[in-house]
């Protein structure tokens, strides 16, 4: 690991070239691309700096006690005339440096041509804001290839992956026994199985270790550093220019404006609660799907009374999730799913979306532990089984070991009364409003999840599980994705940023992270938010060399 | 912030119960050094509960991971476990959770009239007790049968999972790395038998 030896320090009076909030999937890759093309960068992230030693094998402590989630209260209403509560949904969002790429599971799925243009291929969908992307997968084919070398992703080729312009660095993970059956049960129904792309190193690669296989990635901070997060990755990359400083636990709560309508900075809360003011020559926000909507919201004006960069009015809306359909099974052998990378074998055969379904919507599978880690594992309580006394406990001795689920991963369609908004009573701890999440699954969202349902049914029983459950798909109630709430496009009048990540409105402002993407990718989006932060990164240093910012 | 940690006991204990008006039992030693016994400890102090209620809530993580074949609630110090998590993080909503126990001693004198303690109940009893408020969702079940898991599967530095009892019994090992093959279905894909 490239060890940060000059790391910049600025001091708050000085104009930087870039402020970066956010220092996340997108966040890492943007302080890296811009510091290693000269510039200098201030990054402002809401969470601590936590390094390797830090992270724990504590189940209790990162699923239950949220140890890396982000502290900002949120609320969460259905519809927007209902009334918005605390607790009344989650979101599992890490705040720390390197944001949910720290705790992400590493499923590394490119987008296919197909994601960029749907809408043109199957036409509108009634009271959706379903739409194309203003850039092509040839356009980000070259960035996902940077992220898979220089994040790092272990895989192969699926059979109709879209054209990649290098074999992937590394090799797959190996194989584990979830892997094993979801491939033989596939193979049976005549679908195509191949090796998941994890963002986890199956060798070593760029100075990381390989994976040891602990099993604990998924909510966890990987303690080798083989997990791809910015954290590992790229941030180490950005501090060794000796131009990019990252400054944690400081928190973002107003872009700052003059006269002329450019951005001059942002405005945080230091560790000790105060209030600081970093100036830069351009702000970009990374700040994730609810934060980043929320600051500008928050950042509204006199210049800007609906918020900054809002003049469509699209600030927050068009949020989407991803929908998930999970099915256990039961198996006459030991799996041992607590042992390594979560996703060793996946299907993509129900990618696109098929008209002969009657609904829109695709999504892939996966097959990993069931409750894999031992406290999710005693509460993973077959249907109709008593879930405790002697036999339930007889039971879970026999079978923790023994169980694996299917997940499938599913598309969730843009809706434009599905949004981050700006909750009318509740606070964060420095009296600024909460984000208020108004989200109902599109009746084809549900519709999907249903279908997926029955396919992870169909793969237990053809894997030859010896018993399976698991309940139907219901509405959503909790999401680790948080997506399209600025989205791109070429219409001002309809999107909040163009083509290259450049708000419409601020000449000098750019976004790029989860709310800069159009469609909601097949429930796997980290690895083209990591791709357009890339691209991002590229054409707003270009831009800087050119004058034009 | 507790937002999350109190979402998750109150997403278990949600619904809320009426207040009961309830005089509380002084302390029974005697109880305590039972439950003490049966768990291999010498007599303990808790921290939060009273002996009178350790011993109940001993009893309740008894029958739901009893002791059998294998170690259950009480080898695992499940309720000291429970009486850490009382006096940190879980402590807002302790009077919510006392509220809970004189709930399930309201079901255990409606059972056996004359006795108010889970505890002092045959153990056939007791299961008719907790499957009584299992049926009709009172709160106290699922926060129990919560708090019952978390102190038998968590890191025994948590204050249960002693010897790592549940660990154990899971077949979970808690190792820093493995190598393949990890179960029997790789194995046999290793060996060619697919």
């Amino acid at each position: 690991m490239q060890t940060p030896q000059r790391t910049a320090r600025y001091s708050t009076a000085e104009t930087v070239d870039f402020v970066i909030v956010g220092s996340g999937a997108a966040g890492g890759v943007l302080a890296k691309e811009l510091s290693t093309r000269g510039h200098s960068v201030v990054v402002l992230e809401q969470g601590p700096r936590r390094t390797v030693s830090d992270f724990r094998h504590d189940e209790k402590s990162n699923f239950l006690d949220g140890a890396l989630l982000s502290k900002t209260p949120l609320t969460w209403r259905r519809k927007p005339t209902d009334d918005a509560t605390l607790g009344a949904g989650q979101a599992w969002m890490a705040s720390l440096v390197g944001g949910s790429s720290v705790h992400f599971t590493a499923n590394f799925w490119r987008l296919r041509p197909v994601d960029f243009n749907e809408r043109s291929r199957l036409g509108p969908i009634a009271g959706t804001g379903f739409a194309d992307w203003p850039i092509t997968y040839e356009e980000l084919e070259p960035y996902y290839t940077k992220v898979d070398w220089e994040v790092g992703v272990s895989g192969a080729p699926g059979p109709d992956d879209a054209p990649r312009s290098r074999p992937y660095p590394t090799p797959p993970i190996t194989v584990k026994s979830s892997g094993v059956l979801l491939e033989r049960a596939a193979i049976k129904l005549g679908l195509k199985p191949f090796p998941a792309p994890m963002a986890i190193l199956s060798q070593p690669h760029n100075g990381r270790p390989a994976c040891q296989h602990c099993g604990f990635c998924m909510g966890f901070g990987c303690e080798y550093n083989a997990k791809s997060s910015s954290l590992a990755s790229v941030i180490p990359v950005a501090e060794a220019t000796g131009r990019c400083e990252i400054r944690p636990l400081s928190h973002v709560h107003l872009v700052e404006t003059n006269a002329a309508g450019r951005a001059t900075g942002v405005v945080y809360f230091d560790a000790q609660g105060r209030e600081q003011r970093q100036r830069a020559r351009a702000v970009v926000l990374a700040a994730n799907g609810v934060e980043t909507p929320r600051l500008l919201l928050l950042s509204a004006s006199p210049r800007f009374p609906n918020g900054l960069a809002n003049s469509s009015g699209m600030v927050g809306k068009h949020l989407m999730f991803n929908g998930g359909a999970i099915t256990s099974g039961e198996y006459e052998h030991s799996l041992n799913e607590h042992k390594s990378a979560e996703v060793t074998r996946i299907i993509h055969d129900f990618y696109e979306s098929d008209p002969k379904r009657g609904f829109y919507g695709g999504g892939g599978i996966d097959a990993r532990g069931g409750g894999w880690l031992p406290i999710a594992g005693s509460m993973n309580v077959p249907n109709g089984m008593r879930g405790w006394g002697a036999d339930y406990k007889h039971w879970l001795a026999h079978a923790y070991t023994r169980t694996m689920m299917i997940y499938g991963h599913t598309t969730s369609l843009a809706v434009e009364s599905n949004n981050v908004t700006l909750d009318p009573t509740v606070k964060d701890i420095h009296g600024r409003a909460a984000p208020r999440i108004t989200y109902e699954d599109h009746a084809d969202d549900l519709a999907t999840m249903r279908f997926f349902h029955q396919r992870t049914r169909e793969l237990h029983e053809a894997a030859g599980a010896k018993r399976i459950w698991g309940n139907p798909p219901e509405v959503s109630r909790a999401s680790a994705h948080f997506l399209g709430t600025c989205r791109m496009g070429n219409d001002a009048a309809t999107s909040v940023i163009d083509r290259d990540h450049r708000t419409h409105d601020v000449k000098n402002l750019f976004i790029c992270d989860g709310s800069s993407m159009v469609t909601s990718s097949r429930g796997q989006p980290t690895m083209t938010i990591m791709a357009l932060a890339f691209r991002a990164g590229e054409q707003i240093a270009d831009a800087a060399r050119r004058g034009e910012i | 912030m507790t937002t999350t940690r109190r979402s998750f006991f109150s997403s278990l204990a949600a619904g809320g119960f009426g207040l009961i008006a309830a005089e509380w039992p002084g302390l029974h030693d005697a109880l305590a050094h039972a439950a003490a016994v049966r768990s291999g400890e010498r007599p303990a102090r808790f921290d939060v509960f009273t002996a009178t209620e350790a011993a109940d809530i001993t009893a309740i993580a008894a029958r739901i991971m009893p002791t059998t074949d294998t170690p259950g609630a009480t080898e695992a110090g499940v309720i000291y476990f429970i009486d850490r998590a009382f006096r940190g993080d879980a402590a807002p909503e302790l009077a919510d959770f006392r509220k809970g126990l004189v709930a399930v001693r309201e079901r255990v004198s409606a059972r056996r009239p004359g006795v108010t303690r889970f505890a002092l109940l045959p153990i056939a009893d007791q299961d008719a007790v907790l499957a009584e408020l299992e049926t009709k969702q009172v709160p106290i079940f699922g926060w129990m049968r919560f708090l019952v898991m978390v102190g038998m599967f968590a890191d025994p530095k948590y204050g249960g999972n002693r010897g790592e009892v549940g660990w154990k019994l899971l077949g979970f090992e808690n190792r820093m790395s493995y190598s393949p093959p990890f179960g029997y279905y790789d194995a046999e894909a290793a060996k060619g038998n697919y």
